[in-house]
């Protein structure tokens, strides 16, 4: 037998090892089908929701998703109106809230999707008001009609808060709180210029004028205007609405072309251009907040959750500086204030525990003690007029603004309210479109008219090639 | 008698032991390791994409049912002003990333390559951090550096030069340039670490052939370096072309695609029409287009680099034949 004869029966007798190259292969192969297969049928496997059904009569415990933007102020309140709820006497419902917080217009996409393919579905999204324009025409398909919910107590509401979340007459959304829009503003510095507070001016041109011949010398700003093309939409309609303006009519055609509009226009493009109020390019983030720390801001036309949102987490070293106004009016006798944004909790359709979280909002949102949890937690109004004469409303105090009685100032805007945003499917248009000619009429580029025209034709084009 | 000896049977040829798949293995083994980025790239890329363009001749709003529309998105793209403005601001985009990126790259390329250059890792991991951050951390950063009032850069210009700083976000060319020169920020390093691997791969025996040979620095870079990085520069440009055709977070962000539209992508576009006003059908419209002028700018890319790899290499053949001729 030759050497290597020798060698290759050696070899063949040498016996395989338990972990081969082969075993090995197969081995992962094994693994990863089984991972992969898994993973399918997972992400096949539907939602089989949040409800543990209890013999009748008993209380059931529920999970409630819960979509939201906004952690800050939404969150806390629902988890404490679902406590409230839970620990009630013969509560039919225990609720375990989870929340998810999103993007504002991130939310109706992504609950869209959710929807069509059922699951990992919200059973509580909050659209925020200019989001819900994209869940109009698919409200009726994914979401509770709580028109009869509403209708109870419509009533109550100031001037048609539920109007933005409505289809036609049945209504999807409940509007959370009114967010008005009125004036921050520091009578430290107002003082130290021999300006008078702001609620003390008539119109605003005629605190305009006192302004550029005061502040405007000194440096200082009474007004931070986004110039964004969506910040820019959303801060001029406070003044528009305030101005007795429309982007759309009920009816879904465009209102832009009014003479409100071109007042509106004109008076924040001449303050901007007079140094009055300061253009930035985001007024709620990093710019805006570097506006504030510098200290040249000295009032600003802004929503009730803007204290929340970015004047205390922004100078906390301003505190008890600041104080809560009425805006000038656009007329002698014209509303003293506007809105800004709004949220509204809708109940899917599809929701396994559809019953219950259609009683949660009812409960936290359509009573006299949720609007007033509401207020007392988070500073955010009553959406029912009635409300505002509350002893509990008129007695809660902001610490922030060195406690003053912020409830004082919002009630007097329910004697001449201002007209409510109409919503339309095409506004998410209309951010675009509308917000391009804004600036360019801040920026001195178009006049006010010019821009609110241009505006107006385009956003009918828009509106023409969605139909 | 005969003597030549019968040669022996031709042996039977052996059945392979073992089943059908020892019998296969060897020709079947490739395409088992190509299956799982094949059926991945299938489900996510060509299955999307074949709905997409079953899609595009529909009108649909995001739920129910699909409505037939046949060509009436594609006849509705070929009018639409803000398409045609938003494949204006990608192609200054992308034009910005070839003729001002690449070459830049190139030059830090180099540098990084210098042999007399100190701490070198530290220059490449600093040129590494800002790809590594997420697109939308760094322009909600840029958005506070840009600001006109507050921001750090007109601080600074400010500070030098007096006045009253640039409207960086606000005009839009600014607006465009800002948008570009955060697309810098952001890959300027990881093209440049690119072109870093392609220029250790030149062979030091050329560089000290031409030096040796009297060549400069310049005509060491022009003659030896740049052709050695052609493959590499094809490739680069290649991937810069097909990632900023697809830009979006950073215009999404710094401007929502403002001012007027000047910083307005396509991807934006096909973003604003699908989700935001419901218009998935003309949006999967846009975005078939964008497939195919991706496809075709990468075919366009890749073609140029070999035709001039091919016109250099004919080039060096005719002057090796004329100085053959020649002696």
């Amino acid at each position: 037998m030759s050497q290597d004869t020798r060698r290759a029966s050696d070899l063949a007798r040498i016996p395989e090892g338990p972990l081969t190259r082969r075993t090995l292969l197969k081995g992962a192969g094994s693994a990863g089908a089984l991972l992969l297969g898994g993973s399918v049928l997972a992400a096949c496997g539907s939602d089989s929701g949040g409800a543990a059904t209890t013999a009748a009569g008993k209380t059931q415990d529920v999970t409630v998703k819960f979509w939201t933007h906004d952690p800050l102020l939404s969150v806390p309140f629902v988890k404490q109106e679902a406590k409230r709820l839970s620990a009630a006497a013969n509560a039919p419902y225990r609720y375990k809230i989870v929340p998810t917080i999103i993007p504002a217009d991130q939310i109706p996409p992504k609950a869209r999707a959710a929807f069509l393919a059922k699951t990992n579905a919200p059973d509580l999204p909050a659209f925020e008001i200019g989001a819900f324009c994209q869940m109009m025409g698919i409200a009726d398909q994914t979401l509770v009609d709580l028109t009869d919910a509403v209708g109870a107590v419509r009533g109550e509401n100031i001037d048609k808060l539920w109007q933005p979340y409505a289809v036609g007459d049945r209504v999807y959304g409940v509007e959370t709180s009114t967010s008005w829009f009125a004036g921050y503003f520091r009578p430290d510095e107002f003082k130290k210029l021999g300006l008078p507070a702001p609620d003390t001016f008539g119109t605003w041109d005629e605190l305009l004028a006192a302004a550029e011949r005061a502040a405007v010398p000194k440096g200082k700003v009474l007004g931070l205007i986004g110039t964004n093309s969506i910040l820019a939409t959303r801060i001029f309609m406070g003044f528009l609405q305030q101005a007795g303006g429309q982007i759309f009519n009920p009816d879904g055609s465009v209102a832009l072309k009014s003479q409100a509009a071109v007042d509106a226009l004109t008076m924040v493009s001449k303050a901007i251009q007079s140094g009055v109020f300061q253009a930035v390019e985001d007024s709620f983030a990093g710019p805006g907040a570097a506006a504030l720390k510098s200290g040249n801001v000295i009032a600003n036309p802004a929503a009730d959750w803007y204290l929340q949102y970015v004047l205390q987490p922004s100078v906390p070293d301003q505190r008890n500086q600041w104080q809560l106004g009425l805006l000038p009016g656009f007329t002698a006798d014209g509303p003293r204030g506007g809105y800004f944004g709004g949220l509204c909790f809708s109940v899917a359709k599809d929701s396994p525990v559809a019953d219950a979280t259609v009683e949660l909002v009812k409960a936290s949102i359509l009573t006299k003690q949720g609007q007033l949890d509401n207020f007392k937690l988070n500073n955010l109004n009553p959406t029912w007029k009635s409300l505002y004469q509350e002893p509990d409303y008129l007695a809660k105090t902001a610490p922030f603004l060195g406690g003053q009685r912020v409830g004082e100032v919002y009630a007097k805007l329910i004697e001449n309210v201002p007209s409510a945003p109409i919503q339309s499917a095409d506004f998410g248009a209309a951010i675009t479109v509308v917000g391009d000619e804004l600036v360019a009429a801040y920026k001195g580029r178009k006049s006010p008219q010019a821009a609110i025209s241009a505006a107006s034709s385009a956003l009918e084009a828009k509106v023409k090639e969605a139909q | 008698m005969s003597t030549t000896a019968l040669a022996p049977p031709a042996a039977a040829p052996r059945r392979a032991r073992g089943g059908w798949w020892r019998r296969h293995q060897r020709r079947l083994a490739p395409y088992l390791f190509v299956a799982p980025f094949f059926v991945l790239f299938c489900a996510f890329f060509v299955g999307p994409l074949l709905f997409a363009a079953w899609l595009s001749l529909h009108d649909w709003s995001g739920f129910g049912a699909l409505q037939w529309a046949g060509t009436d998105n594609y006849r509705r793209m070929l009018h639409d002003p803000e398409l045609g403005h938003a494949i204006g601001n990608t192609l200054f985009y992308v034009l910005a990333v070839v003729v001002v990126l690449v070459p830049v790259a190139l030059l830090l390329a180099v540098g990084l390559d210098h042999p007399r250059l100190r701490a070198r890792h530290a220059f490449r991991t600093a040129f590494l951090v800002p790809t590594a951050i997420s697109a939308v951390v760094a322009a909600v950063f840029f958005v506070m550096v840009f600001d006109t009032n507050y921001g750090l850069l007109n601080g600074v210009i400010k500070g030098l030069f007096g006045g009253n700083g640039v409207d960086w976000l606000g005009e839009p060319w600014t607006a465009k340039l800002s948008v570009a020169g955060v697309v810098f920020w952001r890959w300027a390093g990881l093209v440049a670490l690119l072109f870093l691997a392609g220029l250790q791969d030149i062979s030091r025996e050329q560089v000290d052939a031409a030096r040796v040979d009297g060549a400069k620095g310049r005509q060491v870079f022009w003659h030896v370096t740049l052709p050695g990085l052609r493959p590499v520069t094809v490739f680069v440009v290649a991937i810069c072309v097909i990632g900023t055709i697809q830009i979006f977070e950073e215009p999404f962000i710094l401007t929502s695609g403002g001012p007027a539209g000047a910083t307005r992508s396509v991807v934006q576009l096909i973003y604003n029409d699908g989700f935001i006003q419901g218009q998935f059908g003309y949006a999967a419209t846009i975005a078939v287009l964008l497939v195919v002028a991706t496809f075709t700018g990468t075919i366009v890319a890749m073609a140029a680099g070999r035709l001039r790899g091919r016109a250099r290499a004919a080039r060096a053949r005719a002057a090796v034949a004329s100085a053959k001729a020649a002696r």
